[in-house]
């Protein structure tokens, strides 16, 4: 049970790194494009993954110390970041179906406990949601297949944010946690890869 | 019809300018009917794109062309890879 426990705080670690990684290149990408073409979208992406960096990193540290502020401030931030991601599709998209894709996050959204903690985290699954909603309506009207990956990110982390508020009872239920958390985060990083494989070219 | 922010118009034309090089370069009226803007705000903005080098005027008999600049390419390409960027999260840029 022990050699279990050592070897979650190991997969959590693995989590952590990930996603400190992975959320802050999206928001230094992002702070650069912003600094060049002044595109709120931009500002907007890096303000969100900035927090959501914030969000998980205090979280983290909670972990260690096991301040309840920092577990408090933690799960703000990352809502918060959620929050920022979600009005951004608002403001830049203008989805048509907002409204039914809205009230679809709203019926999921199920009470949990009189928690605070809990409270933000149900409407961190909330707004996942309502971002994978929108990412996913954006690439299927759009054709877009680039869209369609951070769409499954996305998704795998709301099931993960979904599956810690309502059955996280279980060992196995931790790791799986955990596991989904990670690669819905290394889903995120595809986007990164324009940058990196298209370098130097020129054309097109 | 979703609004156009400043930078978008100009990315417009800057590909509307790209897509007429083959040609030798693009005339007015043909990057008017592409960046689907009106006659007074393609001047003040090819005015701007022209004195940060984005493009350059060539005159010819009868009006000009406009081709793209070095810098200008170079611009649309980063652009297009922030644009691909901002579309992979669902959003525009």
């Amino acid at each position: 049970m022990l050699a279990l426990y050592s070897s979650l705080a190991t997969i959590s670690l693995i989590v952590f790194i990930a996603q400190l990684l992975v959320s802050l290149l999206i928001a230094i990408v992002s702070i650069i494009g912003y600094t060049s073409y002044r595109s709120n979208t931009l500002l907007y992406l890096s303000a969100s993954f900035f927090l959501i960096a914030l969000g998980v990193s205090s979280q983290s540290i909670y972990q260690t110390n096991g301040s309840a502020f920092l577990q408090l401030f933690g799960a703000i931030s990352e809502t918060a970041g959620y929050f920022i991601l979600a009005i951004s599709h608002v403001y830049t998209v203008r989805s048509s179906i907002m409204t039914p894709s809205l009230s679809l996050s709203f019926a999921l959204m199920l009470p949990s406990s009189f928690l605070i903690y809990t409270v933000i985290k149900s409407v961190s699954f909330f707004l996942l949601l309502y971002i994978f909603a929108e990412t996913a309506i954006f690439a299927i009207q759009n054709k877009s297949k680039a869209a369609l990956i951070p769409s499954a990110g996305f998704l795998l982390l709301t099931f993960s944010t979904y599956t810690n508020l309502f059955l996280n009872t279980l060992t196995f239920n931790l790791v799986l946690i955990e596991i989904a958390k990670l690669l819905g985060f290394l889903i995120l990083a595809a986007p990164l890869t324009v940058f990196v494989l298209r370098r130097g070219h020129k054309g097109s | 019809m979703t609004y156009r922010t400043q930078i978008m118009i100009i990315s417009d034309i800057l590909k509307a300018v790209k897509e007429e090089s083959p040609q030798g370069g693009a005339k007015v009226s043909s990057l008017l009917r592409k960046a689907n803007i009106p006659y007074n705000r393609f001047t003040d903005l090819t005015e701007k794109m022209v004195q940060n080098g984005l493009i350059e005027v060539i005159p010819q008999e009868r009006g000009a062309i406009y081709r793209l600049t070095p810098k200008g390419e170079e611009f649309l390409e980063s652009y297009k890879k922030f644009e691909e960027f901002a579309r992979a999260f669902g959003l525009r840029l």
